[in-house]
């Protein structure tokens, strides 16, 4: 199976503060993977660095085999964990921005998606709620044909509503074997969409395993493992 | 680059709607003191006129400045830095809408002046004619070039990286003085060669802002 994403020794600093400390992760193609962890650690930053928006100060990043940059940004579709869409913009400007910025967006399945997800194309960014925002947000990433798409705090501060829509679109995405990487410390929301996951804490990942190992060897959910993965921390 | 170009247009317009118009009365406020229409050409010798060439490099300095950074906000930026577009392209269409916008405001003030003072004048006239004048453009692009790097060197090191603002203003002080010892130093011999000078400090320039932003350049 091929090697998707492969972090090696990933190094990240903000000051004095190590936000990562030698991060090692691969994720294969076709695969769903919860990068979980606590506010602070080092999640966004390290889907920043995937992103190339933050520049590594040690270790490598590889996207499909070509070193992370802007010829490798194409290769990736990321949903930010807040609002990314110039505030002036509706939605429909904001389709016609991915239409014309990004080759490989299919504005038939954002139509699609938009009715799914329940959006108002005419719609501002600035006036809608974080829900409704959330949900464009998810139409936009997932109307683009890449490789692997990067998913942080996707369900952050939403309501049940827009929480259930939001993973009825990422469960419509499973059939195209689409690689996802998705950082959350909700865990439970996300539990039976995932196939692996990563605990990361202050900037190390302190556990990675399957979903199906955890399940079945462990015997817990993963909200267990991960609650008793970082009480014992 | 064009649709790049036109969104950034598009973003720009939407978000500073106000500083051409703004901008250009406030100079023919100024003009208006001194019976001067604004151009790019006045002289430093004639004291009265300093205040307005003064403020008229301030416009063009601040428009430089919004226009190659309208884009920098604290989370639109991610998605400018998303897209999967060569660092060379991106910068220098935020130089095309700099110099674009610098036409756009000069020519506004001169047409509002000229309104104002109900018939174009012969001066008024002489005032537009610098807009065809070639040396304005290499100037115009030399301007947001300097204004560009000093906000990529801002953003490229962490010590600068927190007052990215402050910081490029003193990188940009530094940057011209630089560039006005350097040129008295080569002292051009014809106008072609203060063409050429420009050109090649702008190239050089422009291809070091490029390798900053694509290795060293983050948001803070």
């Amino acid at each position: 199976m091929s090697v998707i994403l492969s972090v090696k020794s990933a190094g990240k600093k903000f000051g004095r503060k190590q936000v990562l400390d030698g991060v090692d992760i691969e994720i294969p193609a076709g695969r769903i993977v919860g990068l979980l962890g606590p506010n602070g650690a080092g999640k966004t930053t390290l889907l920043n660095t995937v992103m190339n928006i933050y520049r590594l100060d040690s270790g490598k990043i590889e996207i499909c085999g070509e070193p992370a940059g802007y010829h490798a940004k194409r290769l990736i579709s990321y949903l930010p964990d807040a609002n990314h869409l110039f505030p002036w913009m509706r939605v429909r400007d904001a389709l016609k921005y991915y239409s014309d910025m990004f080759p490989d967006f299919d504005i038939i399945r954002a139509k699609e998606l938009c009715i799914l997800l329940e959006i108002n194309e005419k719609a501002r960014i600035q006036r809608i709620s974080k829900g409704e925002l959330e949900r464009v947000l998810i139409m936009l990433t997932f109307s683009r044909k890449v490789p692997l798409y990067l998913l942080d705090e996707p369900l952050g501060g939403i309501d049940p509503l827009s929480r259930s829509k939001i993973v009825k679109a990422i469960f419509t995405q499973l059939d195209n074997g689409s690689t996802i990487l998705i950082s959350t410390h909700l865990v439970k929301d996300i539990e039976t969409l995932l196939d692996d996951v990563i605990f990361l804490n202050k900037g190390k990942v302190i556990f990675a395993a399957s979903a199906d190992n955890i399940r079945e060897v462990r015997g817990q959910s993963i909200e267990e493992c991960y609650m008793e993965v970082f009480e014992n921390v | 680059m064009f649709k790049l170009l036109k969104w950034d247009t598009i973003n720009f317009s939407k978000k500073y709607f106000w500083t051409l118009p703004v901008l250009g009365f406030l100079t023919v406020l100024m003009s208006g003191l001194y019976f001067i229409p604004p151009s790019f050409e006045m002289p430093f010798t004639n004291r009265s006129v300093i205040v307005l060439r003064l403020w008229i490099q301030l416009c063009i300095i601040a428009l430089t400045l919004l226009s190659v950074s309208s884009w920098t906000g604290k989370t639109t930026v991610i998605l400018e830095s998303s897209l999967s577009v060569p660092p060379w392209k991106q910068l220098l269409s935020k130089m095309i809408l700099s110099i674009m916008n610098c036409c756009f405001y000069f020519a506004f003030s001169v047409m509002i002046y000229a309104l104002i003072n109900s018939a174009v004048s012969q001066s008024v006239q002489h005032a537009f004619d610098g807009l065809n004048d070639l040396r304005i453009y290499p100037n115009l692009l030399l301007y947001s070039t300097v204004t560009l790097i000093s906000f990529i060197i801002a953003g490229s090191f962490s010590l600068t990286r927190r007052h990215p603002v402050i910081f490029t203003g003193i990188i940009y002080i530094v940057l011209t003085r630089i560039y006005n010892y350097l040129f008295d130093l080569v002292s051009p011999w014809s106008y072609q060669h203060e063409i050429l000078i420009i050109v090649l400090i702008t190239v050089v320039v422009f291809g070091t802002g490029c390798l900053l932003y694509k290795y060293r350049y983050q948001q803070n």
